[in-house]
């Protein structure tokens, strides 16, 4: 392909003569305009590859007028041609950054190398210019925010993504200090130093202030930008909103939560058995009680010697007593339920682990009954307390106790015994064992039954053990399973004890 | 309102492992003067009870270890035919039906209501004592039978299929006399003030005849093929 080019040269000897030349070299030459005014128009039709500019031009528009005004149509490399070359007419010439000077006269040679080199620069400008409009679209594009600044700071490049997390728009914040557009929170430990220049490898979290004055959670992360000798010439910032994400993970703990209760509550839907029956016993034996009572005061107002009817009346005063004791008896159980089933966020008290334990026990009471399984208690003698929700970890237990007696349904020919155990280790945690004699688990199932949705019942959700991991998990706790001896599991957790309370 | 009191000093056994039942249910039955020892569980039972002299027990059906209905299909197979009263939790309908069929006396649903329950002991005392009864007039019969001698043992079931004397003597073999003075021994020994009386226990004897005399239907046999 020819570079096209164009000669403005009001002399036509010279031009026709350079024409010539330019032909014989093998470029193209389009046209040979005498003024500026008809340079401006051959240029509007098309864009030549290079213009060669007589620096005087007749006319109202010399040379270098002309060129200034090329340069405003498009980004064509001009060459002037001068007879001499005064300081004035340079500066003015220098103005409209030529790509080269001829001066008259000149050979060939010199005239081909300056046109060579005119066109090879403007290429490789052209190049530059790509190159640099790439990276500027990929830096708008993408959904990080971008800050650039130089070694002192002061903000060079903001891209639109920095603009709308900040507030600032790039026109005002470019030549700024980097600590006015981009202000951390000192009070969330930011430590932005001022110089603007910081290595990190990490994304680091903080809390932005934006222009508008409101807050924003945010993850950034500084690097230095290095030329090609290594040295700092900037800094560039990246960092990205992160609000969003906080608020999902507010959501996930309470979705966790609230998972962990409708476990809770399926667990204790199918012991409304087992509670019923916890429920029935002391109200049955408040109905004894209270006809025992009747009985009593009936004999005793038939009869006539003062001291048989005062033993009578000592009888009755004694039933009545113990309707007491099975009314609140009845009342307690009722309080563990609503105490397991009621919605509250996890509240975080002094737990006393056996009585907790104790009050998860007397709600079973009625399922042991039913599936006929023996249960052995042993428990720590010191009180252990620990730190954490009461609720979710009777949840834990409950689920252990249950699973166990569950593991048992089909065992016909041995004993079905549970044992549950507390005790003190290293006088620093609090364990709690619950075994069984019932299937056990198979090895290659060992790790699998703390997986979400892991179930080897047929209705069951397999939701029990990963809540009950993940409960105790939040307390610090650990959760684990052996395998019993002969038969069965062996389920155990340990929780640390309340600092500075270990014994009573 | 005023309940019954029973006389018999018959006991009621208790077997119950929830103690403010158990308590409860003693104290009931102490304040309508009815006998009564519980127990915690079938293990407590087994090493104190006699259940053979008891009135009447009462089971909980589900007990831990050994259950209330294990433990009556055992008394049941020692032959100690006490009245069994089951209590049982709500919804355990197919194990009361198991227990009834197995011979219990009666089952209740927790939670009872106390003068039901009451009632429920009585009758299931009464039966006792009229069982005791029973079999104290069964055993003083065949103590009675054991006094007569052979030919009165012959003689008692003819008189007792209403043959008259001359008949008897005619199967036998001896005379109408003979048949006369045999008839009022066996009647004195027996304890008999007619005829009817001889039959009602002539039938009360027979199932237990075999046990008490083993030669009696040879003899009887041998004599009707002449």
């Amino acid at each position: 392909m020819h570079n096209q080019i164009l000669v403005v040269e009001d002399d036509r000897i010279v031009a026709s003569d350079i024409q010539q030349q330019l032909t014989r070299l093998g470029y193209n030459v389009i046209s040979t305009p005498r003024s500026g005014t008809e340079a401006l128009e051959s240029i509007r039709n098309s864009l030549p590859d290079l213009v060669l500019m007589d620096v005087r031009l007749k006319g109202r528009m010399d040379g270098i007028e002309t060129a200034r005004c090329i340069q405003e149509i498009g980004q064509v490399p001009i060459v002037y041609l001068t007879a001499y070359a005064d300081v004035e007419t340079i500066r003015r010439a220098s103005a409209t950054e030529p790509y080269g000077y001829l001066i008259k006269p000149y050979d060939e040679l010199q005239l081909r190398t300056v046109i060579e080199m005119a066109l090879h620069k403007h290429a490789a400008e052209r190049r530059l210019r790509e190159s640099e409009r790439r990276f500027s679209a990929t830096l708008a594009s993408i959904g990080d925010a971008v800050i650039s600044t130089d070694p002192n700071g002061q903000i060079e490049f903001i891209n639109s993504a920095a603009e709308s997390i900040t507030g600032w728009m790039s026109k005002e914040a470019v030549g700024r200090h980097l600590s006015e557009v981009f202000k951390l929170d000192e009070a969330h430990g930011a430590d932005l130093p001022k110089a603007g220049v910081c290595h990190e490898s990490r994304s680091v979290r903080a809390v932005l202030s934006r222009r508008d004055g409101n807050s924003c959670e945010i993850e950034h992360l500084q690097s230095p930008i290095l030329d090609d000798r290594k040295r700092t010439i900037g800094t560039v910032v990246v960092f990205r909103d992160v609000s969003w994400r906080l608020e999902v993970e507010e959501m996930l703990r309470r979705t966790r939560d609230d998972l962990a209760r409708v476990a809770r509550l399926t667990t204790m839907g199918e012991l409304v058995g087992s509670i019923a029956h916890e429920i029935n016993q002391p109200l049955m034996a408040l109905m004894t009680n209270g006809e025992t009572c009747l009985h009593y005061l009936e004999q005793a107002s038939l009869e006539e010697q003062r001291e048989v009817s005062l033993r009578l009346l000592n009888e009755a005063k004694k039933a009545a007593l113990r309707t007491v004791n099975n009314g609140q008896r009845a009342a307690q159980i009722l309080k563990s339920v609503h105490a397991l089933s009621r919605r509250s966020p996890p509240a975080l008290e002094r737990v006393d682990l056996n009585e907790a334990l104790l009050e998860v026990l007397a709600l079973i009471q009625g399922e042991m009954k039913r599936q006929d399984v023996v249960l052995r208690v042993k428990l720590e003698s010191v009180a252990g307390e620990v730190l954490g929700d009461r609720v979710q970890l009777q949840q834990v237990m409950m689920n252990l106790v249950v699973n166990s007696i569950e593991a048992m349904e089909h065992v016909t020919n041995r004993p079905r015994l549970m044992q549950v155990e507390t005790k003190l280790h290293n006088d620093s945690e609090m364990v709690v064992t619950v075994s069984d004699t019932g299937e056990g688990v198979p090895e290659q199932n060992i790790e699998q039954i703390f997986e979400p949705l892991f179930t080897t019942k047929s209705n069951g959700l397999g939701l029990g053990l990963a809540i009950s991991r993940s409960i105790l998990d939040a307390h610090s706790g650990r959760l684990s399973v052996l395998k019993g001896d002969p038969h069965g599991s062996i389920f155990q957790f340990a929780l640390p004890l309340r600092r500075g309370e270990n014994r009573t | 309102m005023t309940p019954d009191l029973i006389e018999a000093d018959l006991s009621v056994l208790v077997v119950e492992d929830d103690d403010d039942v158990r308590e409860a249910l003693g104290h009931l039955l102490a304040s309508v003067g009815i006998k009564v020892e519980t127990y915690a569980s079938v293990p407590d039972f087994m090493a104190a009870a006699e259940p053979a002299k008891a009135g009447c027990l009462v089971l909980d059906i589900r007990l831990p270890g050994r259950s209330g209905l294990a433990l009556q299909q055992d008394l049941h197979s020692a032959g100690i035919t006490v009245p069994v009263i089951f209590l049982t939790g709500v919804g355990d309908v197919a194990t009361a039906v198991r227990a009834m069929k197995s011979g219990a006396c009666d089952f209740m649903t927790k939670p009872l209501q106390p003068q039901e329950f009451i009632e429920a002991v009585q009758r299931a005392m009464d039966q006792s004592v009229e069982a005791q009864r029973v079999s104290a007039r069964q055993a003083d019969l065949e103590q009675r039978y054991s006094t007569l001698s052979n030919r009165e043992k012959q003689v008692l079931p003819l008189v007792a299929s209403g043959l008259v004397n001359k008949r008897v003597a005619l199967i036998i073999g001896v005379t109408e006399a003979t048949v006369k003075l045999h008839r009022g021994n066996l009647m004195r020994k027996m304890g008999a003030g007619s005829i009817a009386d001889l039959v009602r226990m002539n039938d009360q004897l027979r199932p237990s005849l075999d046990r008490l005399n083993l030669d009696h239907g040879r003899g009887f046999a041998r004599r009707r093929s002449n």
